[in-house]
């Protein structure tokens, strides 16, 4: 269970949950999780900041859910992929895929079996192992059917064996 | 994989990419509050510079119907019975006193009062003015009184007599980043007139201070275009029943304006941040948002 008892607590608790509550212990998670999804760690901080903003417009709705921290981390998510989609569009096949990774998300990608992965593999794979969160239940956060996101995981297992293939017979 | 690690590893890099949690959350507030006003339905009126061909042809029309009046007047006497002695026709046009020094009574209308007629007050930066009057009334831009630090916490401008109610403003240096006493900036207070309702002129040297107007004035927010390729949003109010736009626009040159009417008692923030220019573009970036311009209004009875 990854989210802090505090929010864990306040939300099972009662149904009184303060938007500040929830952003001062999600944010830092949430723009670690932008930045695994795109590789992007530049763009990830906008991302969390504009999807807490329509969290905050939104609190009266978003703050009565069981998990506000994960509709956060879900359209945070939705925006990076959009944008990573357009830039791809913008710059041709590839050209989002140029974007420096840095060191620490490069680590983190191999270690979590990401490296070779398409932002939404990611960001299945990411909710379905950071919250050990059900298929269906990514499936509803990412808004895609439970067979896509099967997929996904799927996809993202074949990938890495392959990886691992290439690098061993070099 | 076991989630606790993997939290682990995104708050780490979620710390290092971002590590002021409170400076995020204001910018959280901040474009929250922005986009929910940017997408309120414009209900201004529109700027004056959108109007400027209809002025442009005012203006010409003037100046042919004067150019006419001249022709007309200057007629050998008795060639015009309609028209004997007469002065410029603009100047009746305007309602000003005639080139002979009578008043011009034909025109009895009442116009509204152009914005450019009112009075217009600049506030000075902060740390110049100490006690001493820093304007003048009714005269061409007068410099502030300058003195040696230390400055005074809280600089008082109020306008001499005059015939009409005392406009008056008083400025308070707040804790933000304020300009700092030295070097002086230069001089930026005026009082071209006494009448009221005041027109207040703030720019950007103005930011992070406090602001007291009364009710029915008008304060412009003219911030002009930033050195290094970044564009003003347009400023915007935090509570519009308190500080009303009435008009403002963020121009692609990078300067923006706006025109708030002091509508009722109260406090009321104006609110602009400086953005790169895709910000502006479409599809747009969506940069850290951070609060670059904030002038606290209070308006009072």
């Amino acid at each position: 269970m990854s989210i802090s008892a505090a929010v864990a607590g306040m939300t099972a608790g009662t149904a009184e949950v303060t938007f500040e509550a929830v952003f001062a212990d999600s944010y830092h998670r949430v723009v670690g999780l932008v930045a695994a999804v795109t590789g992007d760690e530049g763009r990830a901080e906008d991302a969390a900041q504009e999807a807490f903003a329509r969290a905050y417009q939104r609190w009266g709705r978003v703050g009565r859910l069981d998990r506000p921290d994960l509709w956060v981390a879900r359209v945070a998510s939705r925006i990076a992929i959009d944008q990573w989609r357009r830039r791809r569009r913008e710059t041709g096949l590839g050209g989002a895929d140029r974007v420096h990774v840095p060191d620490d998300v490069q680590r983190l990608w191999v270690r979590w079996q990401l490296e070779r992965l398409s932002p939404m593999q990611r960001a299945s794979i990411l909710l379905h192992c950071w919250e050990g969160r059900p298929v269906a239940e990514v499936a509803t956060l990412l808004g895609r059917s439970q067979a896509t996101v099967r997929t996904h995981l799927l996809i993202g297992r074949r990938r890495f064996r392959g990886f691992v293939h290439e690098e061993e017979s070099r | 994989m076991t989630g606790p690690e993997l939290d682990h590893e995104l708050e780490t890099l979620g710390r290092r990419l971002s590590p002021r949690v409170g400076g995020a959350h204001d910018a959280v507030v901040t474009r929250a509050t922005l986009g929910a006003s940017g997408r309120r339905p414009r209900t201004a009126p529109p700027r004056p510079g959108r109007l400027g061909g209809a002025v442009l042809t005012l203006a010409f029309a003037a100046a042919f119907a004067a150019l006419l009046a001249v022709g007309v007047a200057n007629r050998p006497a008795g060639s015009s019975p309609s028209a004997p002695n007469s002065g410029p026709a603009v100047a009746l046009a305007t309602g000003a006193p005639g080139a002979s020094g009578a008043p011009a009574t034909q025109d009895t209308t009442l116009r509204p009062l152009p914005a450019s007629a009112l009075p217009r007050v600049v506030v000075p930066p902060p740390p110049v003015a100490t006690g001493a009057p820093p304007a003048s009334v009714g005269g061409p831009v007068a410099p502030p009184a300058r003195t040696a630090p230390p400055p005074a916490p809280t600089v008082i401008a109020t306008a001499p007599p005059s015939d009409g109610p005392e406009p008056s403003w008083t400025a308070t240096p707040t804790e933000g980043p304020g300009p700092q006493p030295s070097p002086a900036p230069p001089p930026s207070s005026r009082w071209t007139s006494g009448h009221a309702p005041t027109r207040i002129v703030l720019t950007e040297q103005d930011n992070g201070r406090t602001i007291t107007v009364h009710r029915g004035d008008v304060i412009e927010v003219d911030l002009s275009a930033p050195q290094n390729a970044m564009r003003w949003t347009e400023p915007q109010s935090t509570d519009e029943t308190v500080a009303r736009r009435s008009s403002g626009a963020a121009r692609s040159d990078g300067s923006a304006d706006a025109v708030f009417g002091a509508a009722q008692d109260g406090n009321a923030g104006i609110l602009a941040s400086r953005m790169p220019a895709c910000y502006f573009s479409t599809p747009r970036c969506l940069p850290p948002q951070r609060i670059d311009f904030q002038v606290t209004i209070v308006v009072t009875g």
